[in-house]
C-alpha cells in the first residue's frame, strides 16, 4: 500500500487545491448535491430517449379485455376474465392496430382499445381518452401477432419504421407501452441483445419486457420502430407461453420488416399459420447433424415436391445450409403457403437439383406403417463401423407384406425407393447401407404406399415391390431367439451403473458374449423402494435371466431416490444411466423401451415423454398414464409403441380397467400403436417383454 | 481522470481517511465534490449521503436491513417505515464505515416514511424540496441502496441504473401487502424491489436526489412486481410533517364504501335473485343519463372501466370503488357484439357510507 505522503510534489499541490476547493464546495453546495455539468453523452442519450418516447406516443395504444368471451356468447353468461391490460401499435391511420396474442387470446374476438389523448397532458380531470372496440381481423399464429381494427373519429398517427433492415446487437433498444398511465407511454431502456432469435423470428433485448409493453414498439435511438414486442417462447428453456420471461433480462420483438409484408394479408382477414414441410432427419442433434433428409411424410409438401430420403439440402431460398439447425432457421419464420426453393444434392456426381415446395399448415395425419422386415441389429453409428454395407434381414414378421413378397431371413437389402403416387415410372433407388437409413426412408410413409426394394441373396439379385401395411399393435409371439443353436448360452451378468452425481447406483442385467450383436435395452421402474443392493437385484432378476440371454436385451433397474415415491429428479438420470450402459455393452438405439409396474408404470410413461427421442416403446403394467396428460399426435420423429400389461386379468376387468381403456382409445386416435398384453406369469412376462424389445426394430 | 476520482479509486480508503482526519476535521465530513461530472463521481458523491440501516425484523421472512438518506448535516435520516426499523437500537453505517446508533424521531403514516437521528456533525446530506420538479419519463436514473445487504462496513451502497419508466399514482395490489401511500410514484425499468432496497436513494445523472425506493409490492393492474420510488417533493412534505410533529394520517380510502347505484342514472337491472344473476338491463328511465347514452333493454354489462364483471354482485362491488368524479364507462354486449357506453362521471352527491371501510 502506498501512503499518500510518498506521492510526488505535484500530487501534493493537487491535493492542496482539492482541499481548498472542498472547503468552498462544502460551504456553498454541501446540502444541494453537486451541480456539475453531467456527462454530455449521457444526457444526449437521455434526450434521445425522451424524443423517441414523445415521437411514438401517439402511435401506442392500450388494449384491454372487453369482458366478452366465447363463454358469454354461448350463454353460460359467465364472462371469463383474461389477461390484464397490454399495449398495441398503430399500423394504419384508419384504425389498424397491431398487438399480441397475450392481449387477444385465441377465443377472443373483441377488445377495448384506448387511444392516446389528443393533447399531451397529465391533467386527469380533463376528458378521458377515447375508448373504442377493436375487432380481430387477422392473426399471425407463427409470431403471436394480432391485427385489430377500430373506427377512430380522427386519423391515427402512424409510427416511423426503421429504414434499414439490419438491426445490430448492442444498439440501443427502447421498449414502449401504454399500461401504467393512459396519458403518457411508459418506457424501458436496454440494448439489442441478439437478432435472429427463436429460430429466426425475433430480436432479443434486455430492456424490461412484460405484459405492460407486449404489443408496443421497440425503438432504436432515433425513435424509429425496429420491432413489435411479443411474448415468444424460448423453447430451449422449456418455456411455452413466452410470458415466463418477464423482467428476466430476456425479451423478444418481431422485426418490423418481417411484419410489414404481412399486414396486407392480415387486413384481408387471413390466419397466418406456421409453414410445415414434412421432413425428418436421422439425428436429433441439429448442430452437428448434416442436413440430409431421412424421412419424407406421405402427402406432405416435401413428398409432393419430389424430395426424397437421402437428399442433401444445400440451400433454401438462397441461404446456404450447412447443418440441420440452418434448415430450422430458414423454415421457422415461414408461413403456410410460402414457397421454398430448395437446392439439393441427390447423388454425389450429379449436379445440384432445385426443388420447389409450398408449405402447408397441416400435415396429413400420420400413422406408422410397416413392411414386416426385422433387420439384423446394428450398434449406433458412433460405436463401431458397420459390419456390413447393407441391411441384412434377420426375420420376417408373420403375414406381413414382406413375407407375402417372398423376402426371407438373410436376404440383403441394398437399395430402396418410394414410388410416388403420381407414378412417373420407377424412381432412382437410394443405396441403403444401414437399417437406420431404411428406417428413415420408410418412417414417414403411411399404409398403402408402394416401395421398391433391391434385394440380394446368395443366388440372385432382384427388385421387389412391396406395399406398406398398418403397423401391428400386438408384439409377435414368433420372435426368434438368439443363440437358438444347441450351444450353451453363457449366463447374463449383473453390473452396477454409477453416475457421478447420483448416490444410488442403477443396476443392469446384461447378456454375455460381448462380441455378439448389440443388445436391446429395457429400462424398468418398479414400485418405489429406494436404493437396491446387489442381492436384491439378483433375486429380482432371477426370472429374467433366460429371456435376457435368449433375446439379448439388457435389463436396467433404476432405484427411486425416495423409498416411498418416484421423483422428478429420478427421471433426469435415466438418460445418463443409458449412457453408462452403453459403455458396458454395445446397444441398439432402435430397441430401447421403458417399462414399469404400478407407480413405476406411470413413471415409465413420464420417462418416455421426457426422453421421447430415445424411448421407442413404453409398457405400463397395472398402471395408467397420469391424468390430464396431453397426448401428442404420433409423428415419425418421436415414434412410440405403447403396451398396457395386466398381471391380474380378473381384477383388471373390474374397475380401474375403464380408465386405461379410455387412454388406449385416446392413443389410437392420436395414431399411436397401442395394445393390451396379459402378463400374469412372471417368467412369461420377462420373455414377452424381451420379445417386444426385439420387435421394436421392425420396419 | 479527475482528482477526486483519482483519489477515490487509487488510494486505499483508510489512508484517505487518515489524511483527511489530520488535515481539518471539517473536510473529513464534507462530500467529495464531483468536478468532472462523470457518472462515477456523481454516484460516489450521492452514496456519501446514503446510509445502511440494520434493525429488527428478520422474522417471517421480513428483512432486518434497509437503506436511508441523510437529510441534515446533524444526522437526520429519512427512510421507509417498516418492521426493520421497528427496534430499540438501529445500527446506521455511513459509506466510510462509521457506525452510529440511530433513534426513531417520528413517522409519517400517510407516506410510510420514518425519520431517524444519529449524533453527527457536518454530515453530507440531501436537501429535499417540496417544489422538486417532476422527472420526465425516460430520465436516466441511478438507484443507490443496501441491495441484499451486500455492502458491508465502509463499502458504498450498490448502484443500479435505469430510466423513469412511468409516473403514476401508486396502486399496489389489493391484498396483504397494501401500501398506505396513494400519491404519485416513479416506476423504474430496473429491478429495485429487492431486500435491503427500501429507503434507497434515487438520483438523476446530474446527481439530484429525485426520490426514495419504496417497499416490495406487486401491481394491482397486472400482478407484476413493482419497482417504484416516492418522488422528492412528497419526501420533503413527509420530512416536514415529522419534524414539525404534525400527524399526517393515511388518507382514508373511501373507495370500496360507496353506495353509488346505476339506478340513480336511470338504469334498472333484472331482479337479482340468484348468486350470479348476470347484470342484464331490464329498463331504461326516459330522459336520464342512461337513456341519453343510448343504453337499451337486454344489454348485458360485462365490464366497468377495465374491470370485468360477471354478476350483479360483482358489479355492485366494482361500483362501490367509484368516487365522485370517476368516469363511468361500461362495456355492454348487445346482439353478440361489444358496445362501449360512456355514462359521464360519478355525481358529487354520492356520500360514502361511514364505518364500513374495507381493507
Amino acid at each position: 500500500m502506498k501512503g499518500i505522503f510518498k506521492r510526488s510534489t505535484s500530487q501534493h499541490v493537487v491535493l492542496a487545491v482539492w482541499l481548498l476547493c472542498a472547503v468552498i464546495v462544502n460551504l456553498s453546495h454541501a446540502a444541494q448535491g453537486t451541480q456539475q455539468a453531467p456527462p454530455e453523452r449521457a444526457l444526449a442519450e437521455q434526450t434521445a430517449f425522451q424524443n423517441a418516447i414523445n415521437g411514438i406516443a401517439n402511435s401506442v395504444v392500450r388494449i384491454e379485455p372487453s369482458g366478452l368471451s366465447v363463454a358469454t356468447l354461448q350463454g353460460s353468461r359467465e364472462a371469463t376474465p383474461n389477461a390484464g391490460p397490454s399495449s398495441g401499435l398503430v399500423v394504419g391511420s384508419d384504425g389498424w392496430i397491431l398487438t399480441t396474442e397475450f392481449a387477444v387470446p385465441p377465443d377472443i374476438q373483441e377488445v377495448v382499445i384506448t387511444l392516446p389523448p389528443k393533447n399531451k397532458t397529465t391533467d386527469k380531470t380533463k376528458q378521458s381518452p377515447q375508448r373504442l372496440v377493436g375487432r380481430v381481423i387477422g392473426r399471425d399464429l407463427n409470431r403471436r401477432l394480432v391485427l385489430l381494427k377500430c373506427d377512430p373519429k380522427e386519423p391515427l398517427t402512424e409510427p416511423q419504421f426503421v429504414r434499414q433492415k439490419n438491426v445490430r446487437p448492442g444498439e440501443w433498444a427502447i421498449a414502449v407501452g401504454r399500461v401504467w398511465n393512459l396519458y403518457e407511454p411508459s418506457v424501458a431502456i436496454g440494448v439489442v441483445s441478439a437478432v435472429g432469435r427463436c429460430w429466426g423470428r425475433a430480436i432479443q433485448t434486455d430492456a424490461a419486457i412484460s405484459p405492460v409493453n407486449y404489443g408496443g414498439p421497440l425503438l432504436n435511438i432515433e425513435g424509429r420502430v425496429i420491432g413489435v414486442i411479443a411474448p415468444l417462447p424460448a423453447e430451449t428453456a422449456g418455456m411455452s407461453t413466452g410470458t415466463e420471461l418477464y423482467d428476466s433480462g430476456v425479451g423478444f420483438a418481431i422485426p418490423i420488416h418481417d411484419i410489414i409484408p404481412l399486414i396486407p394479408r392480415l387486413k384481408e382477414g387471413e390466419m397466418l399459420k406456421p409453414g410445415l414441410l414434412g421432413i425428418g432427419y436421422s439425428t436429433t442433434d441439429p448442430i452437428n447433424g448434416r442436413p440430409i433428409v431421412e424421412t419424407v411424410r406421405t402427402g406432405s409438401p416435401a413428398a409432393k415436391s419430389g424430395l426424397q430420403s437421402g437428399d442433401l439440402i444445400t440451400e433454401i431460398n438462397g441461404q446456404s445450409i450447412q447443418r440441420i439447425a440452418d434448415i430450422r432457421h430458414a423454415l421457422t419464420p415461414k408461413l403456410a403457403g410460402d414457397a421454398l426453393e430448395i437446392t439439393i444434392k441427390r447423388e454425389e456426381k450429379t449436379a445440384p437439383l432445385s426443388i420447389r415446395a409450398v408449405l402447408t399448415d397441416k400435415l396429413p395425419p400420420w400413422k406408422r406403417s410397416m413392411l414386416g422386415i426385422v433387420p439384423v441389429r446394428q450398434p449406433s453409428k458412433s460405436n463401431t463401423k458397420s459390419t456390413t454395407d447393407a441391411v441384412v434381414v434377420n426375420w420376417i414378421w408373420p403375414n406381413s407384406p414382406a413375407e407375402k413378397a417372398g423376402i426371407q431371413s438373410l436376404d440383403v437389402i441394398t437399395g430402396a425407393a418410394v414410388i410416388p403416387r403420381t407414378n412417373e415410372g420407377d424412381p432412382p433407388l437410394r443405396p441403403i447401407t444401414s437399417p437406420n437409413q431404411l428406417a428413415g426412408l420408410l418412417g414417414g410413409l403411411t399404409q398403402n404406399t408402394d416401395v421398391v426394394l433391391k434385394i440380394r441373396n446368395s443366388k440372385t439379385s432382384r427388385k421387389v415391390q412391396v406395399t406398406t401395411a398398418p403397423f401391428p399393435e400386438r408384439p409377435s409371439a414368433k420372435v426368434p431367439a438368439f443363440n437358438s443353436s444347441n450351444k450353451a448360452v453363457p449366463p447374463p451378468a449383473i453390473v452396477k451403473l454409477e453416475i457421478p452425481e447420483v448416490a444410488e447406483p442403477s443396476w443392469a442385467l446384461i447378456p454375455e458374449q460381448q462380441d455378439g450383436p448389440p443388445t436391446g435395452v429395457l429400462v424398468f421402474f418398479d414400485e418405489p423402494s429406494g436404493a437396491l443392493t446387489k442381492n436384491a437385484v439378483t433375486i429380482w432378476t432371477s426370472n429374467w435371466r433366460e429371456a435376457v440371454a435368449r433375446y439379448r436385451v439388457a435389463l436396467v433397474l433404476i432405484p427411486s431416490s425416495d423409498s416411498s415415491r418416484w421423483r422428478q429428479a429420478d427421471l433426469e438420470r435415466v438418460g445418463k444411466t443409458i449412457g453408462a450402459l452403453a459403455h458396458r455393452c454395445k446397444i441398439d438405439p432402435t430397441r430401447i423401451a421403458f417399462a414399469g409396474s404400478k407407480a413405476g408404470g406411470t413413471f415409465a410413461w413420464l420417462g418416455a415423454d421426457r426422453f421421447d427421442t430415445i424411448a421407442r416403446g413404453v409398457c405400463l403394467i397395472d398402471a395408467d398414464i397420469p391424468r390430464r396428460t396431453r397426448i401428442r399426435r404420433a409423428s415419425p420423429d418421436r415414434f412410440r409403441w405403447v403396451l398396457f400389461g395386466t398381471t391380474n386379468t380378473e381384477q383388471m376387468n373390474q374397475e380401474g380397467n375403464q380408465q386405461y381403456q379410455k387412454t388406449i382409445q385416446r392413443l389410437r386416435e392420436a395414431g399411436v400403436p397401442v395394445s393390451e398384453l396379459p402378463l400374469e406369469d412372471e417368467t412369461e412376462r420377462a420373455s414377452r417383454l424381451c420379445q417386444w424389445v426385439e420387435a421394436l426394430g421392425v420396419l | 481522470m479527475t482528482i477526486q476520482t483519482h483519489l477515490a479509486t487509487s488510494v486505499h480508503p483508510r489512508t484517505l481517511r487518515f489524511v483527511i482526519a489530520i488535515a481539518v476535521p471539517v473536510f473529513a465530513l464534507c462530500p467529495i465534490p464531483a468536478f468532472g461530472g462523470d457518472i462515477t463521481a456523481v454516484s460516489v458523491d450521492a452514496s456519501s449521503r446514503v446510509v445502511k440501516l440494520y434493525g429488527a425484523g428478520g422474522i417471517r421472512g421480513l428483512e432486518s436491513y434497509q437503506t436511508g438518506i441523510l437529510v441534515s448535516s446533524s444526522g437526520h435520516i429519512l427512510t421507509v417505515l417498516s418492521t426493520a426499523i421497528d427496534s430499540e437500537a438501529i445500527d446506521c453505517v455511513l459509506d466510510d464505515g462509521r457506525r452510529y446508533t440511530a433513534s426513531l424521531v417520528g413517522a409519517d403514516l400517510r407516506r410510510e416514511l420514518a425519520v431517524l437521528k444519529i449524533d453527527g456533525m457536518n454530515l453530507p446530506y440531501f436537501k429535499l424540496s417540496p417544489d422538486a420538479p417532476r422527472q420526465a419519463v425516460g430520465t436516466r436514473i441511478l438507484a443507490l441502496s443496501n441491495l441484499f445487504g451486500v455492502a458491508v462496513g465502509d463499502e458504498r451502497v450498490s448502484i443500479q441504473h435505469g430510466v423513469v419508466a412511468a409516473y403514476i399514482p401508486l396502486r399496489a395490489r389489493r391484498g396483504s401487502h397494501e401500501a398506505a401511500y396513494r400519491g404519485d410514484v416513479y416506476i423504474l425499468d430496473c429491478t429495485t424491489n429487492n431486500p435491503g432496497s427500501p429507503g434507497g436513494c434515487l438520483i438523476n445523472w446530474q446527481g439530484d436526489c429525485i426520490g426514495m425506493l419504496g417497499k416490495e409490492l406487486r401491481s394491482a393492474q397486472n400482478a407484476t412486481w413493482l419497482s417504484y420510488a416516492i418522488p422528492t417533493n412528497e419526501l420533503a412534505l413527509g420530512l416536514q410533517a415529522i419534524l414539525s410533529g404534525r400527524d399526517d394520517q393515511p388518507l382514508t380510502d373511501k373507495r370500496g364504501t360507496s353506495d353509488f347505484d346505476l339506478r340513480s342514472l336511470g338504469l334498472e337491472l333484472v331482479p337479482d335473485l340468484l348468486n350470479l344473476t348476470p347484470p342484464f338491463v331490464e329498463a331504461i328511465v326516459p330522459d336520464t343519463q342512461a337513456a341519453e347514452a343510448d343504453l337499451q333493454t337486454d344489454d348485458l354489462i360485462v365490464a366497468i372501466g377495465n374491470r370485468t364483471v360477471t354478476s350483479q354482485r360483482g358489479l355492485r362491488q366494482e361500483l362501490s370503488y367509484l368516487i365522485p368524479g370517476d368516469p363511468i364507462q361500461l362495456n355492454i354486449i348487445r346482439n353478440g357484439r361489444v358496445v362501449l357506453v360512456d355514462l359521464g362521471v360519478v355525481p358529487s352527491d354520492i356520500e360514502p357510507r361511514e364505518g364500513k371501510a374495507k381493507q
